[in-house]
Order: C-alpha cells, then structure tokens, then sequence
C-alpha cells in the first residue's frame, strides 16, 4: 500500500463491523493451533469480515528441526485452508520459488512435481504446502518469490536474515574458502517489487485462479558476478569458491570452521544450483513494471549494508531511516507465528492498487 | 617603464624584420615591462592583432636582438574577443585555465605601440571593473582548492603536505585581494613589487611575506598551517566556513567500480585500468579498512595496528594514485593531481603467492611493470607449469619402475620445458590469450587459456631456449635445463635413475630462483599441499576477472581434478 502511493496510518487492532475503507487493522493468529487460536467467535467474525485471504506465514529460517517447518508450513498451511474453506474465502498462497528444490535449469510457474531432491527441509514444506493448497479445492493463486532481499531502490531490509549473515561471512574473512560453483545463480528479488505482484495478482485474483506466478528477477545473479561485485569494494573480503567435492569442512583452518558449520552449510545448496525460474506469467500481469537485476539490487543491498554498520566498519551516525518509517507505523510482529494479512472489504479487488 | 620608447621601437623594428604580419594590424607590448615591473633580463613580449577572425597558432615566434630575448605573437582579433567573452564570463566557475586568464589580462594593461579599430574595441571590452571581478573570483576559486586540499591533508595526518598546500593558498589569497585592489597582474613572481605599488595594507603586506618567505622561523607545520589560515581569511573576506581548519568535512570516495580488489593467498593486488597495484602489509592493512561514509579522520585513526599519520600517508598516496577520492566539503579534490606508483623492479616479479615485493612496513604501493593481463597470464602458466612438472614426474618415477626409458626420457623433456616455464612466468613472461585469426567467419585457433590447449598440455617448445634472454638466471641452471631438455639414449635403470636425480637437482634450483614457485607435492605436507591449492584457486579467479571470456568453471576443474589425484 505504501508502494501504490497509500498513507498507512498506526494499524488498529480488529474489531469486527469496524473497518473503514482503506484502514489496516491486525488481528495476531497461531498457526500452530487450532482456530489459528481465535475465539470461536472471533474465528467466525474474522471469517465474515474478509474477503480474501493472503497467506504469507511461515518459517523461513534454516537449520531448524524438520518437525518445526511440518508444523508451520505445513500444517499451518492446513488450517489457513481449514478457515478459507469454512468462510468460503479465496487464498492467495504465498509459497517459494524453490519447490523446485535443487532441480536445474528452466522452471516454468506450472511446474512443481518432478520428483525433485530439496535442498532442505525448509523447500519440503512449502512443497507440501503448494501441494495442500492445490488439492484443497478453494479458489486459488500462488505467488512463488525467489530470494526476498531489500527494497528496490535503496536496498533498505527489515532484518538481516538469510542473504545478509551470508554476505558478512563472505566480506569478513570469517570463512575464506566455501563450496561452490561460479556459474551458480541467485535469483535476489526486491521485497517491495514482491508486494507488488501480491497486490496486483490480488487485484486480478479472478483472471488468475488456479494460476502460480514467479515473483522473481530473471536476471540472477552468477556467484562470479558476485566476486566481481565484491572485489570493487576495499573493505571486503571474497572467499574462494572450491568445488564440492574439493571442500572438505575438515580441512578448515579452526576459527573458520564454525562458520561454516553453524551457517553456510545451511545454504551451500543454493551455492551449486543452476536454475532460471521463467516467469512468463508474472510479467503479463505486471506488464512493464521490472524490478531491477539481481547484481543492480545486490549492489544497493551491499551499499545499505554499509550505511547501517551491518556490513564495514560499525557506524558512528547511522544514517538509514528508523524502521517504524519504512513500516509506515504498522506494528512490528517480529518472527511470530502471525502474518495473516487482510484484505479488508474495502481493500478486496483494486483496494490495493489505488 | 623601465625600456623608453626609442629602445621599444629598435627591439619591435627588429623583431618585425623576421615576421610577416597583415596590413592595418595593431602592435602592443606585454607582460612584466609593460606591467611596469621587469628588469633588464626580462624577455620582450609584443602581440600582433591582426584584423581577421580565424584561430591562429599559439607558438610565438622567438628573436634575438639587441642583447634581448624577444617572442612576438601574431594573434586575430576575432579569437582574441572569444577569448575575452569566455574569460570574464566563466572564470568565477573555474573553467578558465591559467594561460587563458594571463593572456587576456596581460593584453588589458599592454602598452600599445601601434593602434587599430580592432584593438580599440577589445581593449573596451576589457572594461577594469570587469577584469578585477575576473581575475579575483578566478583566485578565489583557487584559493579555495587549495584551502580544500590542505585540510585534507591535515584530516589525514600530513601536517607536511598540508603546510606546502596551505602556502600555495596563501600566494592565491594574496594575489585574489590584489587583484580586487586593481593588480590583477597573473604571475606569482610580481607579488611583492604589487603589494609595493598598491601601498595600502604595509601590515597584510608585511604579514604575507612573513608567512609565504621559505625560513618561516620556527613553527611546527601544525602552527604554521593555523597561521596561514588566519591571514587567508583576513585576505578573503565572505568565505569564512570555507577557511576554518575543521577536518570533518573531509571523506573518502569510491572513484570507480573497475577498481577491484584480488587476495591471492594473503596478498592484495588492486587491479585499476589494467595495472596491478601492490600494497605492502601496512597499505593493505589500510585499504582493507577504507571507509567511505565516515570522516576521513576517523579512518585514518580507525585502522588496526597502523599509526594514523601512517595510514593518512597510505590513503594520501591511495589518493595520488587515482585509488580513492578525497572530498572536502563535498567537493571532489583533484588539484593533486593522479600520478604513477613506483614501479616493482624484482626477479622474479611473480610467484605462487601473488606479486614478489619487498617485505616493507612503511605503506608502500607499488605498480608492476606489466600489465593486469599479463600478470594474470603469467600467473596462471605458472601454476599449470608448475602440475604439469608434477605430474610429469609421477610419470617418470612409473616409467623407471616399468622399465620404459622413452616415456622416461618424454617426462624429463617436459619437466624440463616446464620449469622452464615457471622461471619465465615468474618473470612475468607468458603468452597471452589471443583471440585467434579471423578467417572471415569464425575465429580459428584455441588462442584463450583454455584447460585443453595443447600449447599448456604438451609442448612450450621454446621455454629452455628463451631462458638464454631472460637475464639474472644462473647460466649454469640454463644450461642444465637445455641438457636435461636434449637427454637421450636411456638403457638402463641406472642411467635412468640418475637422469631423474639430476633432473630433481635442476628442479631444486629452479625452486630457488622462483621464489619457491616450485612446488612439487612430493616434497610438501598435506596442509602445504591445501595452502597451495587455493592459491591456484585464487589465481583463477584473478585469470577469470581480467579475461572475460576465460573458462572458468573448465579451469576449476582442471584444478579439481589435479587435487584429486593428491588428495
């Protein structure tokens, strides 16, 4: 909403027949429980006063037990269908381009079932979520996002997760040798440019039914141009990518090897794949509007990194906006189990887009 | 004046006897006699204005006479007025250069010996008022440069260069507060003689020369910078923020993507506009810790185990050579101007380990002599050399257990030829990737450094050979490889034995002229073999940044598969 031009004020919390027209109001839900942990009332109201619902919760972390992404993303995703089905409400299921697990190659938005291996434990269960949400029989449409990063423009995140500890491990020297290939590809996309696929595919959610859409950038980006990306800045350190079968975690020098252990381990499948995710749909629905490459973007998100002391030297003066600015005042639900977002009836078709 | 007329017209009589100027052309004399300054040394200056409005040639015409050194310049009246217009209109921006500005100020108070229309019109155009508001705003602008680079000095610890910048703003502040007072005279070597001439200000005057003279007492640079701007912003009224000495509005800018940054082992190389620049221990350690967002004084005073007058000396230089900017203000400083890094003479200029240079602390950087290409290039053979001498020798140690004293003699020829090889690629001699020629569809020829070419693989047929050009190579080694290159006629175990030992010998000798490139895996533990390993990789990927075209996945695996085998 921010995005299409849209003054957010301070969320109320839901109050049911409240709603004015253009208002956000937050109501917290456990995806680990059932009637998502509302009231039986509460559960009913909610169901009445929405008209859709978007489905972006979910555990997005590695390296957590399996049983964990079973009972959010997987399960989680049961009782969202559970209430979609009951309010009869159409879904918009935000799910992962990486369904696809380490399959290689061109993936088409269609396609999902091809016997692949996951990387993780985590692409298993939005596996079997998109499975859930196919087969539940509600009208419904797939967003796929490939790997979220900051906003488009000034690379500004929320929270350093997933890419960030990554790149700090690689510009630190903390790790300077690391499994992978150079012709792997990374396809970062800009969070603001993901919302707007969400609110467009909600705008025209009728057209799309049954449909999934790659909210991605098509243009990757090479771990070679990574190297060479980083190579342009003094202060950071580049490690060498040796190939798998090369890299023993053994031969690590002991500093070193936590590092890989406790955090790149988790995501060295992501530093030997080689997929394009095609997103022929998305670019219909989206029409000019491209987020820009993924080495465009990676530059911004380095240079923010650098403004706030996350990446560099600590800063004396931060100069990046506060957060509650680029949330626009909404509340902070931090990585809890609420994420249900509304679409209140005032928000239902072209609300979001103005 | 110093000349009279009669003087004047025997000098311009004589000077016109070797020139040919157009009809109805004005004469005037310039510069320091027709400034009322000058000595009987002083060169004889005349212009010709010719009544025309094509550009001429600047170059003036040079003539002796009458004991003196005489230049006339033949000049058209139509450039001299586009000067002029161009002049006192940009000079407050600063795109005015100094020969532009002394020229059209030196005409404003030339002493006309001969008149014409045109002359007459330029000299109104040249309206006093005019020229003084030119002149001073073009010496404010620099003063102002100056001030700026001065106090960058001073936010990196270089109270030295700081001192020297800070004088030349002195000069400048002098020369913009007497060009408001009507001297607008360009050059500095008039300075006290206008100061002299104005009589106003004995005590500015006075003060000037007690700071800008070169014993300047006792001051330390600090005092004396602090003195300086004291007068400076005495001189230059309505620019006070610009004169104080605060050293926070200085920073430090990224100037360019293409400047890129390789670690090969424990080495940084800068690779910028095709060159390899090498820091030592200390100007690595500060180019590691450039910061870009804080206050240059806070980097310099930030880096680990560097003191911050030694790491400002390393950014300053970083800045000299076109490796970072230097903002004041905002304002990029570039009156420093971008000049070459000392050039790493050694042999050998390479080895495994990235650029030999010397183990200095003092924040060095130095520049190879040979481009980034080639120091890729001669990298990359070296380390291939340096596998292919390896693994020639497993083959060797096979063929005397098998009893094949052919493939034995095939192996020695390629150990020798290899190492060969190491010691010219270690000197930075390799060849470099071509592109092939062109048949009018496609390119032919492997060329690129490729992981099948036959040329690495196989051949290097001239590598003994070239050695004999290459000097500071033992002739004893040289001969030896040539030998060992030629060796034949192997019966027996014995012979073959000794063959090998002897081969091992020149290796080790090899070894020692290469700065230790050579190093065979035999000869090192597991944890050596692993360092040298990702020096490869490193070497790689360097191979890879300067040729865009270089296989490097292919390389990767040729490296992987050499490790393979060792692992």
């Amino acid at each position: 909403m921010l995005n299409s031009g849209r003054c957010v004020e301070m969320a109320r919390e839901f109050t049911p027949g409240d709603a004015k027209p253009g208002e956000v109001q937050w109501v917290e839900l456990r995806l680990t429980e059932p009637r998502l942990g509302m009231s039986e009332s509460l559960y009913k109201k909610l169901g009445k006063a929405v008209d859709l619902v978007v489905h972006a919760a979910a555990i997005t972390d590695f390296g957590r037990p399996r049983e964990i992404y079973q009972a959010v993303n997987v399960r989680g995703t049961l009782r969202i269908l559970e209430f979609a089905t009951g309010a009869e409400l159409p879904l918009l299921h935000v799910s992962t381009a990486y369904v696809c697990g380490e399959r290689a190659g061109v993936v088409k938005e269609e396609d999902l079932q091809f016997g692949q291996r996951f990387g993780n434990p985590y692409e298993e269960s939005k596996f079997q979520a998109e499975e859930l949400v196919k087969s539940a029989g509600r009208p419904a449409v797939i967003v796929r996002p490939s790997i979220i990063v900051g906003t488009e423009r000034t690379g500004q995140t929320r929270d350093f997760r997933h890419l960030f500890p990554v790149l700090k491990v690689m510009t630190t020297g903390r790790l300077r040798t690391m499994p992978g290939k150079y012709g792997a590809l990374l396809d970062l996309v800009p969070t603001d440019y993901v919302a707007e696929v969400i609110s467009a595919s909600v705008a025209r959610f009728p057209e799309l039914v049954g449909r999934t859409l790659h909210a991605v950038n098509g243009e990757p980006l090479s771990f070679r141009q990574l190297s060479d990306e980083l190579a342009a800045y003094p202060q950071f350190l580049m490690p060498r990518f040796v190939p798998r079968a090369n890299f023993k975690a053994a031969d690590l020098p002991r500093h070193q090897k936590p590092f890989y252990d406790q955090l790149i381990s988790l995501y060295d499948t992501y530093f030997n794949r080689r997929v394009h995710f095609d997103d022929t749909l998305t670019r219909e629905l989206m029409g000019s509007r491209r987020p820009p490459s993924s080495s465009v973007l990676l530059r911004r998100l380095l240079e923010y990194c650098l403004d706030v002391g996350y990446l560099g030297a600590k800063r004396t003066t931060a100069t990046a906006l506060p957060m509650r600015t680029y949330l626009g005042g909404a509340p902070v639900s931090g990585p809890s189990l609420s994420g249900l977002s509304l679409s209140g009836p005032s928000l239902s078709a072209a609300g979001v887009s103005r | 004046m110093i000349l009279s007329d009669e003087e004047i017209n025997a000098l311009l009589k004589a000077a016109l006897a070797e020139v040919r100027i157009g009809p109805d052309s004005a004469i005037v004399l310039e510069g320091s006699l027709a400034e009322g300054f000058g000595n009987k040394n002083s060169d004889i200056d005349f212009l010709v204005i010719e009544d025309r409005e094509y550009d001429s040639f600047l170059i003036p015409i040079l003539i002796f006479a009458e004991g003196r050194r005489i230049e006339v310049r033949v000049r058209s009246c139509g450039e001299i007025r586009r000067e002029i217009q161009r002049v006192l209109g940009e000079a407050a921006h600063g795109a005015v250069s100094y020969d532009e500005i002394d020229r059209v100020q030196r005409l404003a108070h030339a002493y006309v010996l001969q008149s014409s229309t045109a002359l007459e019109q330029l000299r109104a155009d040249l309206a006093e008022e005019r020229l003084r508001a030119a002149v001073s705003s073009w010496f404010r602008q620099l003063t102002l440069s100056s001030i700026g680079c001065a106090s960058s000095m001073l936010a990196l610890r270089q109270d030295a260069e700081a001192a020297r910048w800070v004088r030349t703003a002195l000069e400048q502040a002098a020369k913009t507060w007497l060009s408001e007072h009507g001297e607008t005279y360009i050059g500095a070597k008039w300075t006290s003689l206008q100061f002299a001439r104005l009589g106003e200000r004995a005590d500015i005057n006075a003060k000037f020369y007690d700071l800008a003279s070169p014993a300047r007492a006792e001051m330390k640079d600090s005092e004396y910078v602090a003195a300086c701007f004291e007068l400076i912003s005495e001189l230059l009224t309505g620019d006070p923020a610009a004169i104080a000495i605060d050293t926070q509005p200085c920073r430090l800018q990224r100037l360019k993507k293409d400047i890129t940054t390789w670690q090969i082992g424990e080495r940084l190389h800068i690779v910028y506009d095709g060159r390899v620049y090498v820091p030592d221990r200390v100007a690595a350690q500060v180019w590691r810790s450039l910061d870009f967002l804080e206050p240059a004084s806070t980097v310099v005073s930030s880096v680990p185990d560097v003191p911050e007058d030694v790491a400002g000396h390393v950014v300053a230089e970083f800045h000299r050579l076109g490796l970072v900017g230097v903002t004041w203000n905002g304002q990029p400083i570039t009156i420093r101007g971008r000049t070459p890094a000392p050039t790493l003479l050694r042999q050998p200029m390479l080895s495994i380990r990235g650029a030999e240079f010397p183990a200095t602390e003092s924040g060095t950087v130095w520049c190879l002599p040979i481009s980034a290409n080639q120091f890729a290039a001669a990298g990359l053979v070296l380390v291939w050399a340096n596998a292919e001498v390896e693994n020639s020798r497993e083959d060797a140690l096979g063929a005397i257990d098998a009893g094949q004293w052919r493939t034995l003699e095939s192996a020695v020829r390629r150990m020798a030829r290899k190492s060969s090889v190491v010691i010219l690629s270690a000197n930075g001699i390799a060849a470099l990737p071509s592109e092939g020629a062109w048949d009018g569809r496609r390119r032919t020829g492997e060329g690129r450094l490729s992981g099948t070419s036959w040329q690495r693989r196989e051949a290097d047929e001239e590598s003994c050979l070239r050695l004999r050009s290459l000097p500071g190579v033992p002739a004893g080694l040289v001969t030896a490889l040539v030998d060992l290159e030629t060796s034949g006629g192997v019966a027996s175990k014995e012979e073959a034995e000794r063959l090998l030992s002897a081969t091992d010998d020149a290796i080790a000798r090899v070894r020692d002229v290469t700065a230790g490139s050579l190093f065979p895996s035999s000869f090192v533990t597991r944890e050596e073999w692993r360092e040298t390993l990702e020096l490869i990789y490193d070497w790689v990927r360097l191979g890879a940044y300067v040729d865009s075209a270089f296989p490097l996945e292919e390389a990767h695996d040729v490296v992987a598969s050499g490790a393979a085998t060792r692992a």
